[in-house]
C-alpha cells in the first residue's frame, strides 16, 4: 500500500509539471495532439498506480517521450504554416453568406444537427443570419453574423462611452490581497478609508473590490446561522 | 524547446541505460549459472566446490535484485527470485541433483528476460 501511495504523489507531481508546460490551452480548448497527449497521458499514470508488478521506469520514459514530443510539435507549429496545417488542421468556412458549404459539412463529418446545435450555442437560430461561420481546429465553431442581424455598437451609435476599469479583489475571505494593490491604485490609507465610509473592517469581509476610478463594492460576510 | 531536449535526451538516457545495465546483470549471472551446471556436470566428485560456486550466485544475484525490480517487471524477477531461494535450500541440505535442476531452471528464465529485453520487431510490436 506504502509503494502505491509513493507512486501516486510521484506521477501526479510530474502529471502537474507536464500540464503547466504545455500551457493553459491543455486544460480548456484541445487541439488533436493535444487531445492525444492528455488521453495517453492520463493512462500512462494512471497504470502503475494500480499495477504494482510495472516498475515506475515503465512510465516515466514514455512520460518524458510524450512531453517532449508535444512541446517538439508546438515550436514546430509555430515555425511553419505547412506543419500547422499538417499537425493541427485548418480553420474551415461551412457557412458562407447564409449558404451552407455541404462540401465542408460533409468532410469533416458533421450532421446537420451538429451544425444547427453549434450555431444555437452562439444564439443564431437561423443559418440566413450568418455570414461567415467557421469551423476551428478545435472542433467549435466560430459565427459572424450579416451587419443587420449584428448588435449595434457604441461606434455604430457614434457615443463614446467611458473606459470601463477593471474590477480586482482587494479583499478576500477576511484576508487582504496586497499584491493587486498597484493594479487599482490602492494603497492602505484608502482601503481604511473605504472601509470606515462602509462601517465595517477586513476580518467582517467577505469579497472587497475595487477599480482604477476608485469605485468599491463590499460584500460583508453572514452571521453564522443567519 | 530547451525543455523538450531535456526531456527526451533524459527519457532516452534512461531507456538506453535501463536496457545495458540490464543485459550486463542478467548475462553476469547467467555465466556464473553456467559455470555451476558445468561444475556439478564434470567434477561429480567435488561437491564443495560446487556449493560454493552456488552459494557465490545466490549472493551475486541478491545484488543484482535490487537494481533489476527497477528494471523489470515485478514479476518477472519474483519468479527468479523464488528459483534462487530454491537453489539457496539445496546448498543449505546438499541436493546435488535438484541444485542443478533449479540452476538450469533459473538460466532458462533468466534467457527469456534477456530474449525479451531485446529490441527486436518481435519484441516491439
Amino acid at each position: 500500500m506504502i509503494i502505491t501511495l509513493i507512486r501516486t504523489v510521484i506521477l501526479y507531481v510530474f502529471l502537474i509539471v507536464a500540464v503547466r508546460l504545455m500551457g493553459r490551452r491543455q486544460v480548456g480548448e484541445l487541439q488533436p495532439g493535444e487531445l492525444v497527449v492528455t488521453i495517453l497521458l492520463s493512462q500512462i499514470a494512471s497504470q502503475p498506480i494500480c499495477d504494482t508488478d510495472i516498475p515506475l521506469v515503465y512510465s516515466l520514459v514514455p512520460f518524458l517521450i510524450l512531453v517532449a514530443l508535444e512541446l517538439f510539435m508546438s515550436v514546430f507549429s509555430m515555425k511553419s504554416i505547412k506543419f500547422r496545417e499538417l499537425y493541427q488542421g485548418s480553420a474551415l468556412v461551412l457557412i458562407r453568406d447564409g449558404v451552407l458549404d455541404q462540401k465542408q459539412v460533409k468532410r469533416l463529418r458533421f450532421t446537420m444537427d451538429d451544425v444547427m446545435e453549434a450555431l444555437r450555442q452562439k444564439d443564431v437560430f437561423d443559418i440566413s443570419d450568418v455570414q461567415y461561420a467557421i469551423a476551428e481546429t478545435d472542433g467549435t465553431l466560430s459565427v459572424l453574423l450579416k451587419p443587420q442581424k449584428r448588435n449595434v455598437t457604441n461606434e455604430d451609435m457614434r457615443v463614446q462611452a467611458p473606459d470601463a476599469a477593471l474590477p480586482c479583489i482587494i479583499i478576500s475571505d477576511g484576508r487582504v490581497i496586497e499584491k493587486n494593490f498597484a493594479d487599482c491604485n490602492m494603497d492602505y490609507k484608502k482601503l481604511e478609508k473605504a472601509l470606515a465610509n462602509a462601517h465595517t473592517r477586513a476580518e467582517n469581509i467577505m469579497l472587497m473590490t475595487a477599480d482604477k476610478s476608485g469605485n468599491t463594492y463590499i460584500i460583508e460576510k453572514e452571521e453564522e446561522g443567519q | 524547446m530547451i525543455v523538450a531536449i531535456i526531456f527526451l535526451t533524459t527519457a532516452i538516457a534512461m531507456s538506453v541505460a535501463g536496457y545495458y545495465v540490464t543485459r550486463h546483470e542478467i548475462t553476469k549471472i547467467c555465466t556464473q549459472l553456467e559455470e555451476v551446471i558445468q561444475t556439478g556436470e564434470t567434477e561429480k566428485e567435488n561437491e564443495a566446490s560446487l556449493y560454493e560456486q552456488a552459494d557465490s550466485l545466490v549472493k551475486k544475484w541478491f545484488e543484482s535484485d535490487k537494481i533489476l525490480t527497477i528494471l523489470l517487471k515485478h514479476s518477472q524477477t519474483i519468479e527468479i527470485n523464488q528459483n534462487i531461494r530454491l537453489i539457496q535450500n539445496f546448498i543449505e541440505v546438499e541436493n546435488r541433483d535438484e541444485l542443478l535442476k533449479a540452476c538450469n531452471k533459473a538460466q532458462t528464465l533468466l534467457l527469456s528476460v534477456l530474449d525479451s529485453e531485446h529490441p527486436s520487431i518481435k519484441n516491439i510490436f
